[in-house]
């Protein structure tokens, strides 16, 4: 999961894109050292002390990790929990129909 | 070496800050409570080493080639464990030692070492009987899935029961409420169960207005309603790993992939 989203980042670094997280790490010495191990780049909430019982992913319900939405550029929820390949075709999908509209100019 | 001196150290410190604060008790405690925790921590790191070092070991590596895991096991069963239940039922002593400023020895017993089931009943027990308003009844309250499985589901629901009366209409009651609400949805509830559970779960919802526990409860609700495809994407504010603030809102006009995950 993380070298597909590290390629991903990595090939719409020019881009109106972002990947947000969400991190249920409970202990941050362990993420800064798994980041740099990972190649991390993207910037993410911390969910807190509690890890996967943090605050964020407690109110949004979510049960399963990893889960997924994709946003457009209007901050509508396009697509949920999709991996790999689909998620390269939902990002780009949204992409291609906000240069259609126009945003961003 | 600093599995063993950082305990050490704590003793020393736990031994000196009661004679500087002139007997403040309060202090006392948290001194030997931070010492338990080292000691705990330690003895974790120690039996994770051990295991390692058995994996690590050209008996163990032949024994697993050669598809042995009888004798495997054999060998990893040698390696020391951390004790759970001793430094369990010393946390308790501990405890009984602290009388009103004791409640954080006996929430520690009922959570981070409630392997035990004898641990889990001796921690309840003395919950009951003097943490039930205690602040450290919160900090039980915050993961008491451990506690639960030991003790079992009626003990457990009579202790919440119990936290309910005491705290009227405090934070503790709506997370006993919680609480005694998923453990009567656990399983295969009957109807009245079933009906019984909601009921708290409304009630809890309203105690804890507010907080995250409101939030905790409302969120299959809030999934259904706020998050579905289609829908305005709710925003989130909080901070970042470098303790940033910042909201998801900034990233309006941006396609945003919106990753709830972790290295764990």
């Amino acid at each position: 999961m993380i070298p597909h989203e590290r390629s991903l980042v990595e090939r719409l670094k020019d881009k109106p894109f972002a990947l947000l997280g969400v991190n249920s790490d409970a202990d941050k010495v362990y993420y800064e050292s798994e980041k740099a191990q990972n190649g991390v780049s993207w910037r993410s909430f911390w969910n807190g002390p509690k890890g996967t019982q943090g605050p964020i992913s407690g109110k949004w319900n979510v049960r399963g990790w990893p889960t997924i939405y994709v946003v457009d550029h209007k901050g509508v929820i396009r697509f949920m929990n999709v991996r790999g390949e689909a998620m390269d075709t939902a990002v780009d999908q949204l992409l291609a129909e906000m240069t259609a509209d126009g945003a961003g100019k | 070496m600093n599995r063993i001196l950082t305990p050490l150290a704590l003793l020393a410190l736990g031994a000196w800050l009661p004679a500087q604060a002139g007997g403040d008790a309060a202090a006392a405690a948290k001194a030997a409570y931070d010492m338990l925790v080292a000691e705990w921590t330690a003895e974790q790191a120690a039996a994770r080493a051990a295991m390692k070092q058995v994996a690590d070991s050209a008996e163990y590596k032949a024994a697993r080639d050669a598809k042995d895991n009888d004798t495997a096991r054999a060998l990893m069963a040698k390696a020391k464990r951390a004790d759970a239940k001793a430094l369990g039922l010393r946390a308790l002593a501990l405890a009984d030692q602290h009388g009103a400023h004791g409640g954080r020895f006996a929430a520690y017993a009922a959570t981070a070492l409630v392997a035990d089931k004898e641990v889990a009943a001796a921690a309840a027990e003395r919950l009951e009987r003097s943490y039930l308003t205690d602040p450290s009844m919160l900090t039980v309250l915050a993961s008491p899935m451990g506690l639960f499985s030991a003790l079992g589901t009626e003990p457990a629901k009579a202790l919440l029961g119990k936290v309910e009366t005491a705290n009227g209409d405090g934070i503790a009651t709506a997370w006993a409420k919680y609480w005694r609400a998923i453990l009567l949805q656990r399983g295969k509830p009957t109807d009245e169960q079933k009906a019984e559970a909601e009921g708290l779960l409304a009630a809890a919802e309203k105690l804890a207005a507010g907080t995250e526990l409101a939030d905790r409860i409302a969120a299959p609700r809030f999934q259904k309603e706020r998050l579905q495809i289609g829908m305005e994407v709710p925003d989130i504010r909080g901070e970042d790993m470098d303790g940033v603030e910042f909201a998801l809102s900034d990233y309006r006009g941006k396609v945003v992939v919106l990753d709830y995950w972790g290295f764990w």
